[in-house]
């Protein structure tokens, strides 16, 4: 960001105009998770952290959860690579209806989008249906309810995501590059590699962080879909409305803020 | 035309039939399932609310029937987290770039945190904290943690392409800090402004994960009645709910795209 | 826009809601409250008709309302909570209910109900195959629990999430029984449970009625009622069966919570649940009335034989809900597995 700031103004003004801001992300946010950790802390021999890391369900919902989103998170960028290229770079008629069109899901709850997962790939979904009318076999019946119809789910909802973070970051390529990579005689393919592909490893690393985020918070498509793979915000909710564990789950909680965050800041490492 | 990336045509409609196969891909199950509301094809199924649930008009007329409290829940829940989202998120974006103080951009950053910690983890522990407090406040206060970075980072990004000087120059000119405020820096802020509103909405009305974990039967928002609607209605209701689900939202992203979609990506979370 | 009428237009918006929040209407409000669960859809609209209170629908199961009035207890924000027999007795012995003995209680068969009126039982129904006969793709209608271990069955059934739902709760309990387990032994009923799963397609949190409707859940253990309203009132190609081997009555309960935020109301609710128009309207979606002489004669002769039903016995709802917590957590653990 270039520096044009003002050579007058009190900061004394900008923090007092940022107070309701600090306020607010102490009381909904600071307080919240401090308590949580220090549940978790104050608790005995951190019996409750111990358990959700030991062997069992708790430690495999949350590798689970770990698992699925970095799924997620590849495969969505990869595929959202083209469009969001195509939606930054290129004019054609159309493109904004196109854009609309791809936004659309980010409003969606993972509720809704497991329901459209069934829809589309349940027992009777309109994929194995169709596909029933045209080749007269039964193929993908039930799909949904499989990993890989969770993991279809999940990139459903990652897509949009994707595209629109990584197309505002193509948009902003000095467009100078390129034309002084063509002027030297690279091709198509060169400049992409050798011009495109530096400059984009910024923004692919924070597409990578927020759709990561984004699934490791998802509860509503498990909630649908899932029969015996568990991720971690379900078993929260398990624990927390079935059983009465609020040791348990505010260790998983925890643990899942934890990781996510972590994640996060990984992919954050050497970004401006 | 000239292609502005230099790609030959060949590689260049690649590209665009690839977006156009996506769009279509995220589409086709919105469409499959808004036709059921229409259709009265059997693959849709029976419908189980009774006689008076026949004709098209008939469905909508039982979806905002059953579910019209939690209609105007999301209403108000919208009405409340939009304007406070802009007048906690909006001052507070400006102050980053044009006065910055010790720790602000400490402070800009944890705004951005929240995207990271789980809905569910967060709803579970303002329960723990404030279970006491209105569920409506808490609800707000959900709502606000999602929507708060989307306003401070679209209205930050709006700041700093405007030039600092016209504020400078309207003070020299003897107007005060309210007055710039009110004169210079708002008017140039409203297209920022109406395009943070716009995206406040369009995440709150969707939002479920922290909606769900803080409803109470009379505090149902309209996705978690959807989400009763999936469970317990008949997929036309169903279909009905959906679209009803989607009526506002669908201008709403045009409008953003009409704003200046350049905004909007910025104004997501990266 | 300047700041101001942005300020003005907020707090007009802000007042607008809080006023609208503050004239609510009157209201009961009922955990597990499923529309199409025992009809519960037509009871509360036919509730809001006759008394103009409002009884909103709540997706909780059984096992889920009552952890969420465990949970509520120094601020309880329900009045009252439906669940299947054990979950209902669990509650009143966990001190959440307070004693009440709604009009029309001496109706009640004694055996229904908790002497000091701490939950009684607003109908009865059976565990029972719902079998959407279409959707199973050429297979027979199995008739026994033993048939439902059949290749032939593979991704074609369900059955809620006992931790979730109080008639799953009841299956899984009675089905141990039925193999010869007890209240201390879980293992008969498990080991069954672990080869059914082969041919179990999801384990459902939510209400799964339209999706076996429809033709995408072909077999569903659940309440009988859920079965007959299907094929009699929604027209559905569904057939009920009570298996061979033989299965589970389920007494479904109700009780008043303690501190309930709207406990007249409440109370006046409770009572009319017990008249004869109530019952005559849960009997329209097949869940048999409690009181004597309410169930409509054309409701009677849509159900299956009482022959058919000798098969259904009663299970101990005491022994039952002591062992709830303990095989809910041997369910999860064994059935839905490691969670891999």
């Amino acid at each position: 960001m270039t520096d044009r700031r003002p050579p007058t103004g009190s900061s004394l003004t900008g923090a007092l105009l940022s107070l309701p801001l600090v306020l607010f992300l102490a009381a909904a946010v600071a307080w919240p998770l401090a308590s949580l950790a220090g549940h978790a802390l104050s608790d005995p021999g951190w019996r409750a952290v111990r358990q959700v890391l030991a062997a069992g369900r708790y430690r495999t919902a949350l590798v689970n959860s770990l698992g699925l989103s970095a799924a997620a998170a590849l495969g969505s960028v990869l595929l959202a690579v083209a469009p969001a290229w195509v939606l930054a770079r290129e004019r054609f008629p159309g493109r904004n209806a196109l854009r609309t069109a791809i936004s659309l899901p980010l409003t969606f709850s993972g509720v809704l989008v497991g329901f459209l997962m069934v829809v589309l790939l349940g027992r009777i979904g309109a994929i194995p249906e169709a596909l029933a009318y045209l080749t007269g076999r039964r193929m993908f019946e039930g799909a949904a309810y499989t990993v890989a119809g969770l993991f279809l789910a999940y990139l459903y909802f990652e897509l949009p995501r994707a595209v629109m973070t990584l197309e505002s970051a193509f948009r902003r390529f000095p467009r100078e590059l390129d034309s002084a990579a063509r002027a030297l005689g690279a091709g198509p393919l060169q400049r992409l590699l050798k011009v495109g592909l530096p400059l984009a490893a910024p923004a692919l690393r924070s597409t990578l962080a927020v759709t990561f985020s984004a699934s490791m918070g998802s509860f509503g498509v498990a909630l649908i879909l899932s029969r015996r793979f568990t991720v971690a915000p379900l078993e929260i909710y398990t624990e927390m409305t079935g059983f009465l564990n609020d040791e348990v789950a505010g260790a998983l909680a925890l643990m899942l803020a934890l990781s996510t965050l972590a994640v996060d800041r990984l992919l954050s490492v050497g970004k401006r | 035309m000239r292609a502005a990336t230099g790609f030959p045509g060949g590689l260049r409609r690649a590209g665009i039939a690839a977006t156009v196969v996506l769009a279509l891909a995220l589409l086709t199950p919105i469409v499959v399932t808004a036709t059921g509301a229409f259709s009265r094809a059997e693959w849709y199924g029976q419908r189980s609310e009774g006689a008076g649930v026949e004709t098209v008009p008939d469905l909508f007329r039982y979806v905002t029937g059953i579910w019209g409290g939690a209609l105007l829940r999301s209403v108000q829940v919208v009405a409340v987290v939009v304007p406070l989202a802009l007048a906690i998120g909006a001052p507070a974006a400006w102050a980053f770039r044009r006065r910055p103080f010790p720790g602000s951009r400490l402070l800009e950053s944890a705004a951005l945190v929240p995207l990271s910690v789980p809905g569910v983890a967060l709803g579970f522990s303002l329960i723990q904290v404030a279970g006491g407090a209105p569920r409506f406040a808490l609800l707000v206060a959900g709502h606000l943690v999602y929507t708060l970075p989307m306003v401070v980072k679209t209205v930050a990004n709006a700041v700093e392409t405007f030039d600092p000087r016209l504020e400078s120059a309207a003070r020299s000119l003897g107007a005060g800090e309210w007055e710039t405020a009110a004169r210079v820096t708002v008017p140039l802020l409203t297209p920022a402004l109406v395009l943070s509103a716009l995206l406040v909405f369009a995440v709150s009305w969707g939002e479920f994960n922290v909606s769900f974990l803080l409803a109470t039967p009379l505090l149902q928002t309209f996705p978690a009645a959807l989400y009763l609607t999936y469970t317990t209605n008949s997929f036309p209701v169903a279909a009905a709910a959906t679209l009803v689900f989607l009526a506002p939202v669908v201008p709403a992203l045009l409008a953003i795209q009409a704003l200046g979609g350049e905004e909007f990506h910025r104004g997501l979370p990266a | 826009m300047t700041r101001k009428t942005f300020l003005a237009l907020s707090l007009l918006t802000l007042s607008a809601t809080l006023a609208a929040i503050a004239a609510e209407e009157k209201v009961v409000i009922q955990y597990d409250c499923i529309p199409n669960y025992a009809n519960w859809g037509g009871v509360t609209a036919l509730y809001k008709k006759v008394a103009g209170v409002t009884v909103p629908p709540d997706p909780k199961g059984s096992s889920v309302a009552l952890a969420a009035l465990e949970k509520e207890k120094d601020s309880p924000q329900a009045d009252t909570a439906y669940y299947s027999g054990a979950i209902g007795f669990l509650a009143a012995e966990k001190g959440l209910h307070e004693p009440y003995k709604p009009k029309g209680w001496e109706k009640i068969p004694a055996a229904l109900r908790d002497p000091e009126g701490r939950w009684w039982t607003v109908h009865t129904s059976a565990i029972a195959f719902v079998v959407n006969a279409k959707a199973l793709g050429g297979a027979p209608v199995p008739r026994s629990w033993k048939d439902l271990l059949k290749p032939v069955y593979k991704g074609k059934i369900a059955y809620d999430d006992p931790t979730w739902g109080g008639t799953s709760f009841t299956l899984v309990y009675g089905v141990n029984e039925l193999f010869g387990g007890s209240d201390k032994n879980f293992k008969p009923g498990l080991d069954y449970l672990k080869k059914l799963d082969a041919n179990v397609s999801s384990y459902p949190r939510e209400s799964v009625y339209n999706s076996v409707l429809r033709g995408e859940i072909p077999i569903w253990i659940n309440a009988d009622g859920n079965g007959y309203k299907m094929k009699w009132v929604d027209n559905g190609p569904v057939e009920v069966v009570l298996p061979a081997e033989g299965t589970f009555t389920m007494p479904l309960v109700m009780g008043l919570v303690k501190g309930a935020p709207h406990k007249e109301e409440a109370k006046k609710y409770l009572d009319w649940l017990l008249t004869r128009e109530a019952q005559a309207e849960f009997a329209k979606g097949y869940f048999l009335p409690v009181i004597p002489g309410a169930m409509p004669p054309e409701v009677a002769s849509h159900v299956l034989s009482e022959k058919e039903y000798q098969r259904a016995r009663a299970l101990d709802l005491a022994r039952m809900a002591a062992a709830s917590d303990a095989l809910k957590k041997a369910w999860t653990e064994q059935i839905r597995g490691t969670g891999r």
